[in-house]
């Protein structure tokens, strides 16, 4: 059972260092011209289902390949084997610091601390690129819901802890408590949204 | 505060067991507006339930407020069905109802018709509340019609042939603003209305389909609906963050003919570069 939210991981769209683009407008344009010509990644699941719905509303198709995490995809965007990959920030930032690849946005509702200059999916406006990934603390089926709040408000107290937020910005996250009704919603809804994009395109749950 | 829109039904009269009829949710912050209610309503809105969408409560019974853009069947004939099935499942409040006129005596006629039902829940083993089956038309017109801390609701005319009172509705929240076309051939009303909008929500027939149906049936779609071309100009003028295609005519011929999703899209794409998709019943934007 849902306890609380206890850190949202950020996700960031990454590009080839070569590919002249600099924002998802200008990818979007570059794309229409180009069907089926770029490579992309993501990690299976809501990074894998909220590109290929932005991909739909844009009306562009790229290529998918398959990796096993979207960390393993980046070796090859450094080189341009593939194109784009939606990664974690914290293992893209270090790369484009380094001018080997570009970001072009985060996922996140919210621009990331440690990246302040990078616009949200949002600001670029394609809401659909929006990715939450709530990280969390669940209890068995019978944890009492007496216990679950006891533990959401420790977790919230925690969240709100200056170093605890430092620390988990170091490595891309935002704190963020939630009671664990707050938290059962947010899981619900997102449910919700990946079962709808799913049945789009077809994915069907393997026997 | 966050925004989504829950399609919960994008058919047209035509009985397609994968699209309801016309009937859309929107919801803020856990609140369900409601915008027409087709047939199958109901049970699409207790799809999206066991879904995740929870703001519309198990068996639907937490709807309140509902927006009807005109009295065709194919947008009312789950009437019943929103009233009664909602409290038979747990609604304590009454159902306000924004609509075009008619509705009133609509929802008398749908209370009068199921009275022996009623009547058997309230005064029988059930004891239903009496508050949860009453129905609150509201009469509307064209203005604004409906505001609370969530929303704010504009209802405009739009052109349905003959059906006088035909709305489109503008719905604005704190971060989306969504426009709902209703039926409607083009009219200036939807080009003011969906100024500066996140999300257009309309009808369309594709003209391929449109040259297989009989002349009758041509005129008719020119007067009461809009086509491919028609939908990608208004787009191309209001430039929408993204437009969403529902109440995509049929080819003629009812549900015989296989539905042509793509070839609608297509044409418009062809006139129109904003970004575009064919919504489906249960998707969440």
């Amino acid at each position: 059972m849902p306890i609380s939210s206890a850190a949202y991981d950020f996700l960031c769209v990454a590009v080839t260092a070569k590919l002249p683009v600099s924002t998802l407008g200008d990818l979007v344009t570059y794309v229409k011209s180009r069907t089926g010509e770029l490579n992309w990644a993501a990690a299976p699941g809501a990074p894998y289902l909220t590109f290929l719905e932005f991909q739909r509303r844009a009306g562009t198709v790229m290529t998918y390949v398959p990796y096993k995490s979207s960390s393993q995809a980046l070796p090859d965007l450094i080189t341009g084997q593939i194109q784009l990959v939606i990664s974690s920030l914290a293992s893209a930032l270090p790369l484009a610091r380094d001018g080997q690849i570009k970001l072009l946005a985060v996922t996140t509702p919210e621009r990331a601390a440690a990246a302040p200059d990078l616009m949200t999916a949002i600001e670029a406006g394609r809401p659909e690129l929006t990715v939450e990934a709530p990280l969390g603390f669940f209890g068995p089926k019978t944890m009492p819901i007496e216990l679950r709040e006891r533990i959401a408000d420790d977790v919230r107290a925690l969240a709100s802890d200056p170093a605890i937020s430092q620390r988990l910005g170091g490595l891309g996250m935002v704190a963020r408590g939630s009671t664990p009704v707050e938290y059962a919603t947010t899981l619900a809804e997102q449910r919700s949204r990946w079962v709808a994009l799913a049945q789009t395109f077809g994915i069907r749950p393997k026997r | 505060m966050s925004t989504k829109i829950v399609l919960l039904g994008t058919g047209t009269p035509g009985p397609d067991p994968a699209r309801s009829g016309p009937a859309t949710a929107i919801i803020v912050d856990g609140t369900p507006y409601l915008v027409d209610f087709g047939p199958g309503v109901v049970r699409r809105a207790a799809a999206a339930y066991q879904r995740g969408m929870t703001a519309f409560g198990a068996g639907v019974s937490r709807l309140r407020t509902v927006f009807l853009t005109h009295l065709h069947a194919d947008h009312t004939a789950g009437y019943p069905d929103l009233i009664l099935t909602t409290w038979i499942m747990g609604r304590q409040w009454p159902l306000e109802i924004y609509g075009p006129k008619g509705i009133r005596a609509m929802t008398n006629h749908v209370l009068q018709a199921w009275e022996i039902d009623i009547a058997n829940r309230l005064h029988g083993m059930e004891k239903a509340p009496r508050s949860g089956n009453g129905v609150n038309p509201h009469e509307i017109v064209p203005g604004r019609v409906y505001t609370d801390a969530n929303i704010r609701v504009t209802a405009f005319p739009v052109n349905h042939g003959e059906m006088d009172d035909a709305f489109g509705f503008r719905f604005e929240t704190v971060d989306k603003t969504i426009v709902i076309s209703g039926d409607t051939a083009p009219t200036p009303t939807l080009v003011e209305n969906c100024k500066n909008c996140d999300v257009i929500i309309h009808e369309a027939y594709s003209l391929e389909t449109y040259r297989k149906v009989s002349r009758k049936w041509q005129a008719y779609r020119r007067k009461y609906h809009t086509s491919s071309r028609e939908l990608a100009e208004l787009a191309n003028k209001v430039r929408p963050g993204l437009l969403v295609l529902y109440h995509r005519a049929n080819p003629g011929g009812g549900t015989k003919v296989a539905n042509q999703e793509d070839v609608l899209l297509d044409e418009i794409r062809r006139l129109y570069k904003g970004d575009v998709v064919t919504g489906h019943d249960l998707e969440v934007f």
